[in-house]
């Protein structure tokens, strides 16, 4: 379960203001993969990193009963000076999961070969990216929030991807933004749109993605 | 795939804080000098190094220090607790920049990485004291009685300085980044109003009673108290220079 809880967050842009959540409350079901909508701007992206934490919402509260993952896939934080197995490790101490194991899971994953013991910045962008997807999917978390998922990897990894990921949702729940359709319609099982501030949720997925591409047709509330 | 499952990667809740602070620490030592052979031994050696050969440099153009009998002592006894109140608040006044993209993992906080630079800078820099401090007694022989409780006190407060004036600079930096250069520009005559060099007895009446509000007067005072031959009686009101620090801690907790 995941509880937002009269979330407010608004930006100031110059001395205008632009409101991301206007008193958000809302309650995600356990193991249930709900699609975030919205336009360009509207807040995804600020609304994820509230739900991770590493934003501070105004006013209101996060609650969760269980874990909440990064945005899956992050690969900014990999010091480019470190091995993967090294950068590996240290996520590893930060999360509090046995570090050999998560290593086993990631070098086996990730099908970087001898390269997980070669600094990070020798990586090509198809090897960072895949080692942080196996990262990311190496720790078990309740929630696991998805911000724009691009495939990566040739088409036998996309397909080992899809499959590990889906192993996962079926003991976890996800948070999903994405723009493709298709992928929402294929991974999630509910649905919220976020428009003007204010967050609408979906227990039917079609349902919402109608109410989305309405929206899209007005203009961008001020 | 048969590690998925494995209930090892569920992530833990227990000891949290402790976890970060020893994967920051951790990370740090091993980005630190990783380049170089022999890896974070040189975050000691370096500064141990620099210290020693200011004090070798300085004993050769100066034939007596103002007190005791050994100049090198009398360097490296101003000098150490000033280096170590420098290098503390100028890492922890850069550690969210260090850690900035670590901020991003809900696991890692900003005091996680103020605390975790502040261990190992501290530890660090410890270790630069003992060795310098240490290697000129034994080279030049010299015949002491350690007040211990004196020189630990005094890396307390100059410890307790950085960690006030770092966490301080860490907030102002980024609020105001022309705080950056006035910072620096402010505190560059700070090497040569420290009593590094001279005693504060000696220093004449109306200049005395200004360095007195140097918290690093103080400092280096405690410290020359520590070796004896008293180097330096009484010129170090503990009071004054541990509530500097307190005093920049609490302006930043307002906040």
């Amino acid at each position: 379960m995941l509880k937002l809880d009269g979330i407010c967050k608004t930006f100031r842009l110059g001395n205008r203001q632009k409101v991301v959540a206007n008193n958000i409350s809302v309650v995600f079901p356990s193991r249930t993969s709900v699609a975030l909508l919205g336009r360009n701007g509207a807040g995804k992206t600020s609304l994820l990193r509230i739900v991770a934490g590493t934003m501070r919402p105004d006013s209101g509260r996060v609650v969760s009963d269980g874990t909440i993952s990064w945005p899956v896939g992050f690969a900014g934080s990999f010091h480019p000076e470190l091995t993967g197995a090294q950068n590996t490790r240290f996520i590893a101490r930060v999360y509090g999961v046995d570090t050999k194991n998560l290593s086993a899971f990631v070098e086996d994953f990730a099908e970087l070969g001898l390269h997980f013991h070669q600094p990070f910045k020798t990586y090509s962008s198809g090897m960072r990216s895949r080692l942080a997807f196996g990262v990311s999917m190496g720790i078990h978390f309740d929630t696991y929030l998805v911000d724009e998922v691009t495939s990566v990897g040739d088409a036998a990894f996309r397909e080992k991807s899809k499959a590990v990921f889906n192993a996962r949702l079926e003991t976890s729940g996800a948070v999903v933004v994405s723009h493709s359709m298709s992928m929402i319609k294929a991974m999630c099982q509910a649905a919220a749109v976020l428009e003007g501030g204010k967050l609408t949720y979906f227990d039917d997925v079609d349902e919402a993605i109608a109410r989305h591409e309405e929206n899209m047709k007005r203009a961008a509330p001020v | 795939m048969s590690l998925l499952e494995s209930s090892q990667l569920l992530p833990s809740r227990r000891f949290k804080t402790l976890r970060t602070i020893m994967a920051l620490i951790l990370r740090e030592m091993s980005t630190t000098y990783g380049k170089s052979p022999g890896g974070y031994i040189w975050a000691v050696v370096e500064p141990a190094a620099g210290v020693a050969l200011l004090s070798v440099l300085f004993s050769l153009a100066f034939r007596a220090p103002p007190i005791g009998s050994s100049f090198s002592l009398f360097y490296a006894t101003g000098l150490l607790p000033f280096m170590l109140y420098v290098d503390i608040s100028r890492k922890i006044a850069g550690s969210l920049a260090f850690s900035k993209q670590l901020l991003f993992y809900p696991g890692v906080t900003f005091v996680d990485a103020v605390i975790a630079r502040f261990v190992l800078n501290y530890i660090t820099q410890i270790l630069v004291v003992l060795v310098v401090a240490w290697g000129i007694i034994w080279m030049e022989d010299l015949q002491l009685i350690l007040n211990v409780r004196a020189i630990i006190l005094a890396v307390l407060m100059a410890g307790a300085l950085g960690l006030g004036v770092g966490v301080m600079n860490c907030f102002l930096f980024r609020r105001f980044p022309i705080w950056v250069r006035v910072w620096a520009i402010m505190t560059r005559p700070l090497f040569l109003l420290s009593c590094i060099f001279v005693m504060y007895d000696h220093v004449p009446e109306p200049f005395s009673n200004y360095l007195w509000f140097n918290p690093l007067v103080q400092i280096v005072g405690q410290m020359r108290s520590g070796f004896t031959p008293p180097i330096a009686p009484i010129t170090s009101s503990r009071s004054m220079s541990s509530a500097w620090p307190l005093r920049f801690l609490s302006s930043v907790w307002r906040c």
